[in-house]
């Protein structure tokens, strides 16, 4: 028994080799533990601080770089790639990483090419898709030898999303006027915000169109835009907006301001959501947070106050931002009318 | 005879733009074409090197019948300077006469510079050798033309409508170095022409053409008289003798009854 | 400054007519010596820190000498895999570029033409963009397939633009017409697919039509020399003929012995192949082929002969150019040269244009 015992201690100190196999069906092979990972692509780079902490985020793109707020422990240098498509593959090798991480809207195939001959293999991880989010989060945890963290995660994501789904199964759904940061701007099935939408017990406006109906210039699931008298028509019961993604909140004026335009828009003055004072401001950050989780719960808590009475999505976010990101929460990043 | 053309034809689309067409030219003559606009002249000019492709009877350039030559071979024997192109290259002087002797370039540039900068010498054109032809004048242009057609050292020149843009001294001065030339080298020079006065003045023979045909070949005094003109012109006009050069004087257009051209 | 009549002056002019020539060739070397040097300069730009001496060490290492202590088998693996392919792209491609809008320019006597303009351009996207959305990206030769795709479809395009020509006559003015008609045609095309592509798809569409020279690997290389190789010195031949049709026109040029349509369907074909191998590898990088001719009349004048290898030098130096700035100014971002090549590009053209409309009216 002892022997025994030993033994399983003694192999576990080895570092076991690690075999993966990513969305594209290529399969990655490493002796140990990965100790340094270029990630690209905001998400990607957020589950890796998350799971394996910011020492093992080796080079990241401008574009997430950007939100100093976000990552202020994060120097210039760290800066390989202007987004997932545009990478500087000099930069990336000389960061010494042991992997790169890319989406599958990212140059992959090329990145492959470029940095076989240095031994830097490419892996297809698609931290924005929330359909593979534990996969995802998963795979990341067994890369980079953290599994407990990365089962961690994957348990505050899972916890939630059963909450959300236990109790808002039967209830009846409000209609829910998403607009995207712009006027006019909305989404259709096939948008993770849809999901998000249903998850959170609501019933996205336009979910219902078929896209292949729609004239070719218009058929962007994520980015639809409207007419205002279909808005009017349709009499949203509650009106959600995403403001911009950074981490710093949107201050207090601006939000009252942006407020008070949507009320008085004449798409929306007579709707039901303005009459019931049910407009409602989200960050791009927490409504994405967690694989929109955190954008789920703290709409369900709008949509069924009664039946989360007792649920605190800003702690939630708090712990997001805090106990997995290690930066600063810098506080609500949501505003509706009645605060 | 450089030029032995019997009886061709240019067939177009099921039109006829030349018919029987009989026309020969000896070294050293000059021939003046004239005729309406649309009268074949400019097809009679471009058929006689080759450009334009005959449909009926035989030509002969220098003794060799025209369909067993290459074009290069042609080249050799016809120089043919168009109306003024529309959009070319801005090349210098030099260059662009240098283009002529393309049918005869050996590959030792030596001679080939040499008669090109000859010729300049001759036309006056030396100093603008490197100038580009866009700041040249339109006479100068068209004397640079002409160097780039004498530089194939041709024994046929075919000059279509050479002076129409230049002013008065210009055209004056085109057909004195033409004309010192077919004289001084044995040149045969067939010119396409508007100007009846200068075709009197030049030539030592006047073709007439109307409706693709040829209605008269001669001295240039029994062709250009003013029953021809009338019948081919459809204008009244006075021949005359003005300081001992004769003159075409045109009166009045004669209506619709006799249409001009067809 | 009249020429003294006498015997002595057509000899004194011909020989000035000699030194001009020679003194422009002496210019053409120049050039090529200093593209070479810049192209040496331009090995050093790159985060790995590898400096002039460092590089040149590398490139010794490379043709068979003894690696230097101080340098690691990853900085050789960055000059060979990363650096040096992308210079020798940037020259062999931006003198293809250059050359065949040259000799376009030259054959259609329109200096308004490129081969981006014959169609050309848009039907390699709209290859690549086809290869994309079938799927064949993905797979293991994947972008092989979309490199011989993006070629199949600009030399598709080049058939029917001189097919048409072949049934109508190879005007210049039916060439360029049907070109631009076809250009139209390919980018409603690969626009269409862009709306039909998945998000994923949609971004390797427009990646791949981002010019870049990133992509381009020691075998795009290989491909380009080849093609180069076996283009130009037949390029080089046609130089007086195209002396003739671009100062000429085409009849002038036939009355000379110049078998016009032929030279102008070689000519074309040549350009179509340079221009259609360099895109397949880099996607689409517009401007070269229309601005370096520009650029190269200016400063070498317009016999041919000179004209196309210094074309091809001023092509040389404008892709070099435009990616060194692409690289150096917004370190780390590495701006793709299909778009630096156009900021350096279009203040030259608009230059040219207004040059060239002062001087239109004689």
């Amino acid at each position: 028994m002892a022997a025994l015992g030993l033994s399983m201690l003694v192999s576990s100190a080895w570092a076991e080799p690690i075999r993966i196999v990513d969305e594209s069906g290529y399969e990655a092979n490493f002796d140990g533990p990965v100790k340094r990972i270029v990630a690209l692509n905001r998400y990607n780079t957020e589950f890796v601080r998350a799971v394996a902490g910011s020492d093992a985020v080796a080079g990241l793109d401008r574009d997430a770089w950007m939100d100093r707020d976000y990552w202020p422990e994060i120097e210039e240098a760290r800066v390989v790639a202007a987004n997932q498509g545009q990478i500087d593959y000099e930069s990336v090798v000389a960061q010494k990483p042991d992997l790169l991480i890319v989406p599958r809207n990212g140059a992959w195939q090329e990145a492959r090419e470029k940095l076989a001959p240095f031994g830097i293999p490419v892996v297809v991880l698609t931290g924005w898709d929330v359909l593979k989010h534990e996969e995802n989060v998963s795979m990341l945890g067994l890369l980079t030898g953290n599994k407990d963290r990365a089962d961690g995660l994957n348990a505050f994501f899972r916890k939630h999303m059963d909450l959300l789904a236990e109790r808002v199964s039967g209830v009846e759904q409000p209609k829910v006027y998403f607009e995207a940061d712009r006027e006019n701007v909305t989404i259709l099935k096939g948008s993770g915000w849809h999901d998000m939408i249903a998850a959170a017990g609501g019933r996205s406006l336009f979910g219902d169109i078929d896209v292949a109906t729609l004239p070719e210039s218009n058929r962007n699931v994520n980015i639809f835009t409207v007419e205002p008298e279909d808005i009017a028509a349709a009499n949203p019961d509650v009106v959600l907006r995403l403001t911009p993604a950074v981490l710093a909140a949107v201050p207090a004026e601006k939000a009252q301001a942006l407020v008070a335009e949507l009320k008085a828009r004449p798409a929306l003055a007579d709707s039901n959501a303005v009459k019931d004072g049910k407009v409602y401001l989200m960050s791009y950050y927490v409504a994405g947070g967690v694989s929109k989780m955190v954008g789920a719960l703290q709409l369900a808590k709008w949509l069924h106050p009664d039946r989360f009475a007792d649920v605190d999505p800003d702690a939630v976010m708090r712990e997001w931002i805090e106990a997995w990101q290690g930066a600063k929460y810098p506080g609500r990043h949501t505003s509706s009318e009645s605060r | 005879m450089i030029v032995e053309a019997k009886g061709i034809g240019v067939r177009r689309g099921g039109r006829d733009i030349l018919r029987d067409v009989d026309f020969c030219v000896a070294p050293g003559e000059m021939i003046a074409l004239i005729g309406p606009n649309g009268a074949g002249k400019s097809t009679l000019l471009r058929s006689l090197n080759g450009l334009v492709k005959l449909s009926d009877g035989t030509l002969a350039l220098a003794g060799t019948p025209i369909a067993g030559m290459t074009r290069r071979q042609i080249a050799r024997v016809a120089a043919y300077m168009p109306q003024q192109a529309g959009d070319t290259a801005d090349c210098s002087v030099a260059e662009c006469v240098m283009a002529g002797r393309l049918p005869h370039m050996s590959g030792t540039d030596g001679g080939d510079r040499r008669r090109v900068f000859e010729t300049l010498e001759r036309l006056g054109l030396l100093e603008f050798s490197e100038r580009p032809l866009s700041h040249l004048s339109g006479g100068e242009r068209q004397r640079v033309f002409l160097a780039r057609a004498l530089v194939q050292e041709p024994r046929l020149l075919l000059l279509d409508e050479p002076t129409s843009a230049l002013d008065l001294r210009h055209q004056l001065d085109t057909f004195e170095h033409v004309a010192a030339i077919a004289r001084a080298e044995a040149v045969a020079v067939v010119v396409a022409i508007h100007d009846l006065s200068l075709a009197l003045r030049y030539a030592d023979r006047v073709v007439m053409m109307s409706g693709g045909r040829l209605v008269a070949d001669g001295a240039p005094a029994a062709v250009v008289t003013p029953d021809l003109i009338r019948d081919t012109y459809g204008v009244s006009a006075s021949v005359g003798r003005v300081d001992g050069h004769t003159v075409v004087v045109p009166l009045r257009s004669m209506g619709n009854d006799r249409p001009a051209g067809e | 400054m009249a020429a003294p009549a006498g015997a002595g002056a057509a000899d004194a002019a011909a020989r000035r007519h000699v030194r001009l020539f020679r003194s422009r060739l002496l210019g053409i070397a120049a050039g090529a010596i200093g593209m070479a040097v810049f192209a040496l300069w331009c090995a050093t730009i790159g985060a790995a820190g590898l400096g002039l001496g460092k590089v040149a060490a590398i490139v010794a290492h490379l043709l068979g000498a003894p690696l230097a202590d101080d340098l690691k088998p990853s900085d050789v693996t960055v000059v060979s895999h990363l650096r040096l392919p992308r210079i020798a792209m940037a020259i062999l491609g931006g003198a293809a570029l250059g050359l065949a809008g040259t000799v376009m320019q030259g054959v259609t006597r329109n200096p308004l033409v490129s081969p981006y303009t014959l169609g050309i351009s848009a039907a390699a996207a709209f290859g690549a963009s086809l290869a994309i959305i079938l799927g064949l990206g993905g797979l293991a030769i994947g972008q092989w397939l979309i490199v011989g795709s993006a070629f199949v479809l600009a030399l598709l395009c080049a058939l029917i633009v001189f097919g048409a020509g072949l049934r109508v006559g190879t005007s210049p003015e039916t060439v360029i017409l049907t070109g631009i008609a076809l250009m139209y045609l390919f980018m409603a095309g690969t626009a269409t697919i862009q709306f039909l592509a998945s998000e994923e798809q949609l971004a390797s569409v427009v990646h791949w039509t981002f010019g870049s020279l990133t992509r381009a690997g020691w075998p795009a290389v290989v491909a380009l020399a080849a093609v180069s190789l076996a283009t130009w010195p037949l390029l080089m031949r046609y130089a007086w003929p195209l002396n003739a049709i671009a100062s000429g026109g085409d009849d002038f040029a036939r009355s000379l012995g110049i078998p016009v349509e032929r030279v102008r369907f070689v000519v074309c074909i040549a350009a179509v192949l340079l221009t259609a191998t360099v895109i397949s590898f880099t996607g689409v990088i517009g401007f070269v082929g229309l601005v370096a001719p520009h650029m190269a009349r200016m400063i070498i004048g317009t016999d041919h002969r000179l004209l196309l290898p210094f074309s091809a030098v001023v092509g040389a130096w404008l892709l070099l150019a435009a990616d060194a700035a692409g690289r150096l100014l917004f370190a780390p971002t590495v701006l793709p040269v299909g778009i630096t090549v156009a900021y350096l590009g279009v203040p030259v053209f608009l230059h040219l244009v207004m040059r060239n409309r002062g001087r239109a009216s004689a």
